[in-house]
């Protein structure tokens, strides 16, 4: 079983995390329990069985195109387990679904290939699933996240606001927009983060009532050095809480807030020292008290995190798994509780990514 | 204290050795014939972070890490990597041991944050454990709409054997363009051919060779290899050109040819010219926890 670690104060974790991760390399192996990761989940009115989404892949159907061009679509999670597709047009590149999962708010892209990928979305959809509808909720740059507070009135945006390639300098902050006016607020750049560095916020995660953000921001501090940190910043303040800082060459790859607002938790993709390209993936994950600032850093199971529990002790996530040829891009919807071992997967594939559960299915 | 004594069987060692030293002295061009089984590694790295791929959901800093880590666990002499940003190789780079030679060259210039640094130059590079690395080349094969340029880029190494090795990334998003390109470098090979070269190419072709009935597999593969191809022992074409390819199907093989490198296709090759390499040659597509390919390993036995 893994240990827990909790330190006091947030910006001492970096040495703390060093401790941690020496202690969780010598720990054994959790106990698998086999439950299924969605046991305990339930219907959420009028939602039907929907309980969540996620960006699914699937190869285009122009017999012209190499082999490597996918199409990317929103697709549900069920309570049953059962997956299928909500978009069709092969140019959705994440979502989320509101707490209510009566909306699914997802990215959409122009579709145009950049350096052999897609266009970064610039469109923030709402999509209702009772009807089928879609809308546009905001036309915002270089989207590379989204979340959506736990209220279901506001989201927030991942995105670069200004890209000077020619320099490298680009501007990335985190849009909020508020779902009742429409209005869109943008957090200014990182004041403790110098205007020569390049610097990009890579996660984002809001707040119950929307008026504070959890963020990941990559800072290149000198040439082939990047430091990755968990912040939180006040909606209406220009300063940030430095909560994490990553150890080595792990990051932060995806953030999730616990619904009763006490917890931020982040997945970790760590490295192993002698890692390579073949071996696989690991992973941590961080628990954040945003109320008392203690952190703990435990074994984690997937690349990406959602709440399954209103106080973020429980989660699920997309894991690793071997695919239909046998190879090891497949993916697993696994369950764990921070600090325990993790449930039976269930395969899910079509390259799955970017889980977002709706908190009216476990609260 | 002595190590060893000799004995009759020692000096009859001895002897035999001086008689195939002295053998070797009235054949000196025997003797002087380099030879080396090279091992090639070619690895479409995906440095696609925060873009469309979940599989490339990884950092450059940790990429870079990987790929040396497996480098330096491998220990191919020539390296040929795609998708690789420009801060990604000069990490590779700054962590390998001395004796490494590199050269990356930018087919486009991203404008989103997969780089994570301020250089946004992405693309192609040589790796080869080598003196020296001369005469760097590169032929523009086409151009994206988003203006990325499809490139054949070389350049002259020495592992053990001078060669000139090259990589390439070809077009993606249509089969006849990746076959056009293919055919356009293959004639700039054969030329280098004709004229006694050892030539070694790794690289993402985005040409499935597992595909039987494909015009633009036949159309663009067809000119680079030797004898019949595709599919694994099936081979369903008839290839033009002078190539093995190192996971290729051979009388004597391990029995497991043409792995897919990406899903189910196999659109990554390792190729040597067989003027100057031996049929023995062998190939094995891993896996990757850091791509959406798997790394390749080719093993030619390349000679002078």
């Amino acid at each position: 079983m893994f240990s827990s670690l909790t330190v006091a104060r947030p910006k001492t974790v970096a040495g703390a995390a060093l401790i941690a991760a020496g202690v969780l390399a010598g720990c054994a192996q959790p106990v698998d329990s086999s439950g299924s990761p969605i046991d305990g989940l339930h219907a959420c009115p009028a939602a039907g069985s929907l309980i969540g989404v996620f960006t699914g892949q699937e190869a285009t159907p122009s017999p012209g195109d190499g082999p490597a061009v996918q199409g990317y679509d929103t697709w549900a999670l069920d309570l049953s387990g059962a997956v299928r597709r909500l978009t069709h047009d092969g140019l959705h590149l994440g979502g989320v679904i509101s707490p209510d999962a009566l909306n699914v708010y997802q990215l959409r892209t122009s579709g145009r290939v950049q350096g052999d990928s897609l266009e970064a979305p610039n469109e923030v959809e709402r999509l209702d699933v009772r009807t089928g509808r879609t809308t546009t909720v905001a036309r915002l740059p270089g989207i590379v996240d989204l979340a959506v507070s736990g209220d279901g009135r506001r989201l927030a945006a991942a995105h670069t606001v200004q890209a000077h390639p020619d320099t490298g300098l680009d501007v990335n902050s985190v849009a909020v927009v508020d779902l009742s006016s429409g209005s869109v607020t943008e957090l200014a750049r990182a004041s403790d983060v110098a205007p020569d560095l390049y610097s990009a916020v890579t996660q984002v995660a809001l707040s119950p009532a929307g008026d504070r953000v959890a963020y990941g921001l990559a800072v290149e501090v000198r040439r082939g050095v990047v430091v990755n940190t968990l912040r939180i910043r006040e909606l209406a303040g220009d300063s940030d809480d430095v909560l994490y800082t990553a150890q080595g060459t792990d990051f932060l790859s995806d953030l999730a807030w616990s619904p009763d607002g006490a917890t931020v938790v982040a997945a970790i993709r760590h490295q192993e020292s002698g890692d390579d390209v073949e071996s696989p993936a690991h992973f941590r994950t961080l628990g954040v008290d945003v109320t008392a600032g203690g952190t703990s850093l435990d074994e984690g199971f997937a690349q990406d995190v959602s709440m399954r529990s209103a106080d973020g002790t429980t989660l699920l996530g997309l894991a690793p798994a071997s695919d239909s040829h046998g190879g090891a891009h497949g993916r697993a919807l696994v369950s764990w509780d921070r600090g325990q071992g993790v449930s039976r997967p269930l395969a899910i594939d079509h390259g799955a990514a970017g889980l977002s559960v709706a908190s009216c299915s476990y609260r | 204290m002595p190590i060893c004594r000799g004995t009759r069987p020692a000096r009859a060692l001895a002897v035999t050795f001086v008689l195939a030293v002295a053998l070797a002295l009235v054949h000196p061009s025997a003797a002087s014939a380099a030879s080396i089984r090279l091992k090639v590694w070619d690895f479409n790295a995906c440095d696609q972070y925060g873009r469309n791929f979940p599989d490339c959901q990884v950092t450059p800093t940790q990429r870079a890490s990987a790929i040396t880590s497996s480098l330096t666990s491998f220990s191919p002499g020539l390296v040929t990597l795609q998708e690789t940003c420009r801060s990604t190789f000069d990490m590779v780079v700054g962590s390998l041991p001395p004796g490494w030679v590199g050269y990356f060259f930018s087919t486009y210039t991203t404008t989103d944050s997969r780089c994570q640094s301020v250089d946004h130059t992405w693309g192609i590079a040589l790796l080869a454990q080598s003196a020296v690395l001369t005469n760097p080349g590169t032929t523009l094969l086409g151009t994206e709409t988003s203006g990325e340029q499809r490139t054949f880029l070389c350049a002259d190494v020495t592992v053990t054997v001078g060669m000139r090795a090259c990589t390439t990334h070809l077009t993606s998003t249509s089969q006849a363009g990746a076959a056009s390109q293919a055919t356009t470098a293959a004639n700039l090979v054969n030329q280098w051919v004709a004229a006694n070269a050892t030539v070694v190419v790794g690289g993402d072709f985005n040409l499935n060779v597992r595909q039987c009935s494909n015009t633009n597999v036949a159309t663009g593969l067809g000119p680079w290899y030797s004898g019949t191809f595709g599919h694994g022992k099936v081979r369903c074409y008839s290839g033009t050109g002078s190539m093995y390819e190192a996971d290729h199907y051979r009388v004597g093989g391990d029995g497991i040819y043409d792995e897919d490198t990406l899903g189910d296709s196999k659109v990554d090759y390792v190729f040597g010219n067989r003027q100057h390499v031996n049929t023995d040659f062998d190939g094995d597509a891993t896996s990757s926890s850091v791509s959406d390919h798997d790394p390749l390993r080719g093993w030619l036995t390349v000679h002078d």
